[in-house]
């Protein structure tokens, strides 16, 4: 049981040194991360409108 | 152009789409003004159809009724006609109750009556108001009426009406149609979801005409500002600036993104401007998408949305070019399956529906995709039937408070991120989680952050404390891990940080404690 502020800081912690640690020394789980990384780039990137995209001279 | 004495007098009449019809053609009182005009309005139909929905049994008529927005672009435009137009409306209201004009009276001089003040003043009784303003064609003025039942995460505010010295509430979000002169569909719906905005981050409350103004002195074009042609998505940017919040552009490319949008930004209140283009597809339903020629680009503010409990199942999110077998991520907003939209030209909370349209596109170039997401709307097409014009949208704009500098996008990626950890832990055996983490992701003030974890029993006492005690940004990203109903653990970000910092806040919030254990073990 997390009794503390203290205690949900240091279990984030230790939740990314476990994962920091995984995709060190494992393989398939690096990959699976990457391929975490480029499907949350790819909804991030999609979604992101740019001045050229907008309609500028469009009015409604 | 006639003259009147616009008396104030209340009379009430028994609800019917006819009986609406003639007091609308009495309230505007223009030769233009025929019973054909008001008919052929799709906006009639769609209020006609909400009032036998919601039982509405009286409207009651108040005459000379003086409304603030109508009296600004009276000022701004129709007082220097040379017509004499008046200035002065009528506010129609809706009410369950069956009401006569001798209950009223009654009401008024606290008399006995078969209608008490408390079943007059009841907010489950009254629906709200219409205003009719005295023009031709656009003479529906600012409304506010109760949400149909299936709007949830409605951006609505509380509104307080006096009627007979009595105060009756409708928690509601403003909407009008453009006049054409003072406003486009663009300035109704930015002023739709201003409304709201002033609410939530306290500033002022403008009116079309002064919306208008502020967009073409802001970023400037060739067209005039009055009478008001529409203003361009830079101009409605100039307009959101102008009063202090920053809008935030997005492009919804598919039903993910806007499900996304919509969820995370309408959990806190937050209306969205959603701009898109209006494809007629009645005459031939194999028709393919021509975005070099869609029947008009069009402007609606995002009010509320409508999401199946919690038992139906999500979709997953993966890249469009994932592997097969790909589990992709769980998210609550995939479950959104229609947005209510403030449509100018249809009406307050029409439904825009997601059900899974999408349209070939004609002559695609290399940067274009060859299908096209659309949903479904209720605009009627050139058959004269609804269900066959597609709504395609290009832009989506949040006007936000300062402050709020991190968007919904990267907040999801790192969920994507976050999520793929847990589940090729969980792959991998001896996982205390008996199913696949559903993620509810939305912005959030610290205030109902707070709020929420004083209520949570299965927090420790000295954890909820310390969450209380905390000083916190004042907008946090909330991404809750759910088990069915069950809420797991939880990832905070601050909203308020720049994107290349790690803006995840630092603490985990752990419901389910073994499960927490487990994540580090």
């Amino acid at each position: 049981m997390v009794n503390s502020l203290r205690e949900a800081r240091r279990l984030l912690e230790a939740v990314r040194r476990r994962q920091r640690l995984l995709e060190e020394n494992d393989t398939a789980f690096r990959e699976a991360m990457q391929r975490a990384r480029e499907a949350g780039r790819q909804f991030e990137d999609s979604a992101r409108i740019t001045s050229v995209e907008l309609d500028r001279r469009v009015t409604f | 152009m006639s003259s009147t004495t616009d008396r104030p007098t209340l009379r009430a009449f028994t609800y019917s789409k006819d009986h609406l019809t003639r007091l609308i053609r009495s309230c505007v009182r223009l030769p233009e003004t025929t019973r054909q005009t008001i008919e052929e309005k799709q906006q009639l139909d769609h209020l006609d159809q909400y009032f036998r929905q919601m039982g509405a049994r009286t409207i009651i008529a108040e005459r000379g009724y003086t409304d603030r927005d109508y009296l600004e672009d009276y000022a701004a435009y129709y007082v220097r006609c040379l017509d004499r137009y008046r200035s002065r409306c009528c506010r129609l209201h809706f009410h369950r109750c069956a009401l006569r004009t001798k209950d009223l009276d009654a009401l008024a001089a606290r008399a006995a009556s078969d209608v008490t003040e408390k079943q007059f003043r009841d907010e489950n009784c009254y629906l709200g108001f219409i205003v009719i303003k005295p023009l031709p064609r656009t003479f529906i003025g600012r409304t506010c009426l109760k949400p149909h039942p299936d709007v949830r995460h409605g951006a609505l505010r509380e509104h307080e009406v006096h009627l007979l010295g009595l105060d009756l509430h409708v928690r509601t979000l403003g909407f009008q149609e453009q006049d054409r002169t003072t406003s486009a569909c663009a300035t109704s719906a930015l002023w739709s979801v201003l409304q709201k905005t002033a609410d939530l981050f306290h500033h002022s409350f403008y009116t079309p005409a002064v919306i208008t103004r502020h967009a073409t002195q802001e970023i400037g074009g060739i067209e005039r500002a009055f009478p008001s042609h529409g203003l361009t998505v830079l101009q409605l940017a100039g307009a959101i600036r102008r009063i202090g919040l920053e809008p935030e552009f997005f492009k919804p490319e598919t039903r993910a993104h806007l499900q996304a949008m919509a969820y995370a930004y309408l959990r806190m209140g937050i209306p969205l401007l959603l701009v898109g283009s209006l494809f007629d597809a009645s005459a031939s339903p194999t028709r393919p998408y021509d975005p070099r020629d869609p029947a008009g680009v069009h402007g609606v503010a995002v009010t509320g949305l409508l999401a199946p409990s919690r038992g139906h199942p999500c979709r997953p999110y993966c890249e469009p070019d994932a592997a097969p077998g790909e589990p992709g991520t769980l998210f609550s907003h995939s479950r959104v399956d229609r947005v209510f939209v403030h449509d100018d030209q249809i009406g307050p909370f029409m439904s825009l529906s997601f059900d899974d349209a999408s349209l070939p596109v004609q002559c695609p170039d290399k940067r274009m995709e060859t299908e096209k997401f659309v949903m479904k709307s209720l605009w009627r097409g050139s058959d004269g039937g609804t269900g066959h014009v597609y709504f395609a949208p290009r832009s989506v704009i949040v006007p936000v408070y300062h402050k709020i500098r991190i968007s919904v996008l990267p907040v999801i990626r790192r969920v994507i991120e976050y999520d793929k950890y847990v589940e090729t832990r969980r792959g991998r055996g001896d996982s205390p989680l008996d199913c696949r983490l559903e993620w509810d992701v939305f912005l959030s003030t610290t205030n109902d952050l707070k709020r929420d974890i004083r209520r949570r029993s299965d927090l420790a006492r000295g954890l909820r404390v310390g969450f209380l005690e905390e000083s916190m940004p004042r907008f946090v990203w909330r991404a809750i891990g759910l088990c069915g109903e069950r809420r797991v653990i939880e990832l905070l970000y601050d909203a308020t940080d720049i994107e290349q910092a790690d803006f995840q806040l630092p603490q985990l919030i752990p419901y389910d404690s073994q499960v927490a254990d487990w994540l580090v073990g």
